[in-house]
């Protein structure tokens, strides 16, 4: 506590303000220690957000109550450290400067103490009433860490106070002690050792003038040469500083090192030094399953067999079998082919204009081909699959496996961050385009978009596909080669041609935790509507003009004049049609390539080649918008004119090759 | 500016907290600007699904009811 | 002060080592670390080296390739 420590250093003196208007608090931290959380239990419903003055640094400000007076809770950005020169950074510092708070707070994470102590030492040198909320305590006692609150308020000369915020508890305490610390005596600042110390002394003791934060701060960012310090000092020292500044100026020459750099080494010593003593860990980290079960999959000697085996039990179990099979197969024969389907044809049965009607029942009709085709075969493997993506997102899978991919990735010019569009595309591509947007470069967002559009095939072609090919394994094997190979090839040779930077990765490693069911359902939910109210509109939409291009015969000369192109694939005409509507609605091209094998025109290899261009070959016109939209027009139709020949060149080489092998 | 407390989100990818509002400023330039039903994590980027309203408040719904 | 000073890339598994440089600090992959509390000053302990560079700092893991690995310098402690 700061009692007992009173002395008679420059800054000291209560934090109270002069005319008793409201308190000032300021809460002040690292990123992700549950800085938000506090401010939203300290502060009402409502909060203002603003920009600093001059900077484009949010701020939010919420009025609250401590002990019964109405007080002013100040959220500043979350940083590491006072001194850097990022905006947030200078913010703050100004803030600081200019007496923006009356106490200021700062919320520690438990688990990294020895961490947060460093900026700990930082506040207390500005000579301001400071208390030390050690939040996230729960979990630290999880990890068998264990503080001494007495001892290391004792050491720093602040109070500190163990709290849990998102629970609530500690909150009280904290509360009083916000309001005491106010009233009590500013700490006195820390004493380094090495030259750093006496150089900050040797400084500070030449300021004579009155600071809005304690000398020994202001020394030290005198050193650093900062620019607000210096013009501080500049208007507040009698001769106009001249005498201190070239004192400051001096000791910068003397150290070899960035005097920045010795400073932080000096308190991040002083910062564990103060953690040895204080904190405890009974058991030593990484001991708990989370983190050993982590360890294990970021490993490739146990974490690429653990990936084989969730692939195969989520995407070829689950979605495959469970959701591409058992249900779609229940929901088409059953729900749709005895109940649904004959209510619709009984229901326009009246109408007698023929193309109305097959706009909306028949064989390819809106509502019997469109809507069964959404329903019956796309919910289930879609939903199947978001609900094993977002079970692999909770549980904090996903940095591990970006980790595990990221050197074979960097040849595709890509980062290891990239496997999760890749991996969301085999859901839908057009959803995957636009989740490029987590990639950190413009290169990357590029290549990955390509690669999802060339060899990357959705849910709804690996439902097809799947269906195609049952009982042919080796067409299978021979397909799934085919786009592996082009995946890889083109890949790399786009991450040669493509020019700029290679993608560098780096990423925290989040604890293993366990999946909460209620995250896994409202995401999966999240996901499956997003699906269908920006997906599925643009096919019914299509198919309208579809219908239309069909009565007034446009789409018979298109089809007709892709023909020569189709049979030099070794295919019969009629699949230009399944080809051409196929990119505009899913649902037809699905059934028209269903109807050509029923039908026997397409033997073993027509089938093969037919899938490998429809797979290589842009999905569907949402992606080829989404693409549009995200990369803009020149970069996505760049992307479809080199696409459209590598995926004809390919099912034209892939029919050559497997006639001359038969 | 006044505005309720802004809900706070877990991102699936870093693990990290950020409010639900402070998202929308990571895509200022988008031309949907908060109305994508996606909301961006200031700290990694991650996309991460937005809960759907009608989702939230059948949540509210069946906690009033269930007390 | 650590007399000498070696990237990250040449630290034995299970070594411990504090961070001392991060050479082209200004980047946006070395203002992340920055950005995350890996400062000239912490401690770091090396847990992998294949596929990725993953270290410790505290209680937290960070992952990093070899390029950005290479660029973090580190002393051992006396």
């Amino acid at each position: 506590m700061a009692d007992g420590r009173a002395s008679c250093h420059s800054a000291g003196g209560t934090g109270l303000p002069a005319d008793s208007s409201r308190l000032r608090v300021a809460l002040v931290g690292t990123p992700n220690v549950g800085k938000s959380a506090l401010f939203n239990r300290l502060t009402g419903r409502y909060v203002t957000v603003s920009n600093y003055p001059g900077t484009s640094v949010e701020i939010s400000r919420g009025a609250g109550t401590l002990g019964g007076e109405q007080v002013e809770v100040i959220d500043t950005p979350g940083m590491y450290s006072l001194t850097g020169s990022s905006e947030e950074q200078r913010m703050v510092r100004r803030f600081l400067f200019n007496g923006g708070a009356d106490v200021l707070v700062q919320v520690a994470d438990a688990k990294n103490l020895s961490r947060m102590l460093s900026l700990t030492l930082q506040l207390v040198e500005l000579g301001r009433p400071t208390v030390l909320a050690v939040n996230m305590m729960d979990e630290a006692v999880r990890h068998g860490i264990e503080l001494d609150v007495t001892r290391l308020s004792t050491q720093l000369g602040i109070a500190v106070v163990p709290i849990v915020a998102v629970e609530g508890s500690g909150i009280e305490d904290l509360k009083r002690a916000i309001i005491r610390g106010a009233r009590e005596r500013a700490p006195l600042p820390p004493v380094y050792g090495n030259g750093v110390g006496t150089a900050m002394r040797g400084v500070g003791a030449q300021l004579a003038g009155q600071y809005p934060i304690g000398t020994t701060a202001l020394a030290a960012l005198l050193i650093q040469a900062d620019e607000e310090a210096i013009a501080a000092v500049r208007r507040t020292e009698a001769d106009g500083g001249e005498q201190v500044l070239m004192t400051a100026r001096r000791l910068t020459e003397t150290f070899d090192a960035p005097v920045a750099y010795k400073i932080a080494l000096e308190r991040q010593q002083a910062a564990d030094d103060l953690a040895r003593g204080s904190v405890s860990q009974s058991r030593p980290f990484g001991a708990d399953w989370g983190t050993r079960l982590g360890h294990a999959l970021a490993r490739p000697s146990t974490g690429i067999p653990a990936l084989l085996v969730v692939l195969y039990l989520g995407l070829y179990k689950f979605v495959g079998q469970l959701g591409g099979g058992t249900m779609v197969d229940w929901l088409e024969r059953v729900l749709f082919g005895r109940h649904i389907n004959p209510f619709f044809e009984r229901l326009f049965l009246g109408i007698p204009w023929e193309p109305v009607r097959s706009l909306f029942v028949g064989e390819y009709g809106l509502l019997t081909l469109g809507v069964r085709y959404a329903v019956a075969v796309i919910l289930p493997i879609v939903g199947a699959f978001f609900l094993f993506f977002s079970l692999l997102e909770d549980s904090g899978y996903f940095p591990r496996l970006a980790l595990l991919v990221d050197r074979t990735f960097k040849r595709l010019g890509l980062s290891g961050r990239a496997v999760i569009p890749i991996v969301l595309g085999l859901a839908c591509d057009t959803m995957a385009t636009m989740v490029t947007r987590t990639l950190e470069t413009k290169r990357e967002r590029v290549l990955a978009t390509f690669l999802l559009a060339l060899a990357i095939p959705c849910s709804a072609q690996l439902g097809v596909i799947m269906a195609l090919m049952a009982q042919q394994p080796l067409a299978l094997s021979v397909w799934l080669g085919v786009v592996i190979a082009t995946f890889v090839v083109i890949g790399a040779l786009g991450a040669r041609v493509l020019p700029g930077e290679g993608p560098v990765f780096h990423m925290e490693l989040p604890p293993l935790r366990r999946p909460r069911l209620s995250n896994v359902v409202t995401k999966t939910v999240a996901r499956m509507q997003w699906y269908f109210l920006e997906v599925l509109p643009l096919f019914l939409l299509a198919s309208v003009f579809i219908w239309l291009g069909h009565l007034t015969g446009v789409f018979e000369l298109l089809s007709r004049a892709l023909g020569p192109l189709v049979r030099s694939l070794g295919l019969p005409p009629e699949t230009a049609t399944v080809f051409l509507f196929g990119f505009f609605r899913r649902d037809y091209g699905a059934a028209g390539l269903f109807d050509l094998q029923r039908q026997g025109v397409l033997d073993v290899v027509q089938v093969t080649v037919a899938a490998v261009t429809l797979t290589l070959f842009i999905p569907c016109v949402a992606q080829f918008l989404m693409m549009l939209k995200e990369r803009g027009v020149r970069t996505a139709v760049a992307m479809f004119v080199l696409i459209t020949p590598i995926a004809f060149g390919a099912g034209f080489l892939l029919n050559l090759v497997l006639r001359s092998v038969r | 500016m006044s505005q309720a407390t802004a809900r706070i989100m877990i991102c699936g990818f870093c693990a990290r907290e950020f409010e639900e509002d402070r998202a929308q400023t990571a895509c200022g330039s988008c031309l949907l600007n908060g109305g994508c039903r996606w909301a961006r994590c200031p700290h990694c980027g991650y996309e991460n699904p937005e809960s759907p309203r009608w989702m939230d408040r059948l949540a509210t719904w069946v906690d009033r009811h269930a007390r | 002060m650590p007399a000498e000073t070696l990237p990250l890339t040449d630290l034995a598994l299970g070594e411990r080592a504090c961070v001392t440089e991060l050479s082209g600090f200004y980047d946006a992959p070395a203002a992340h670390l920055v950005a995350v509390g890996v400062l000239p000053g912490t401690e770091l302990t090396l847990l992998q080296r294949y596929p990725a560079f993953v270290f410790r700092v505290g209680n937290t893991e960070f992952a990093v390739d070899e390029g950005l690995a290479r660029r973090i310098r580190v002393g051992k402690r006396r």
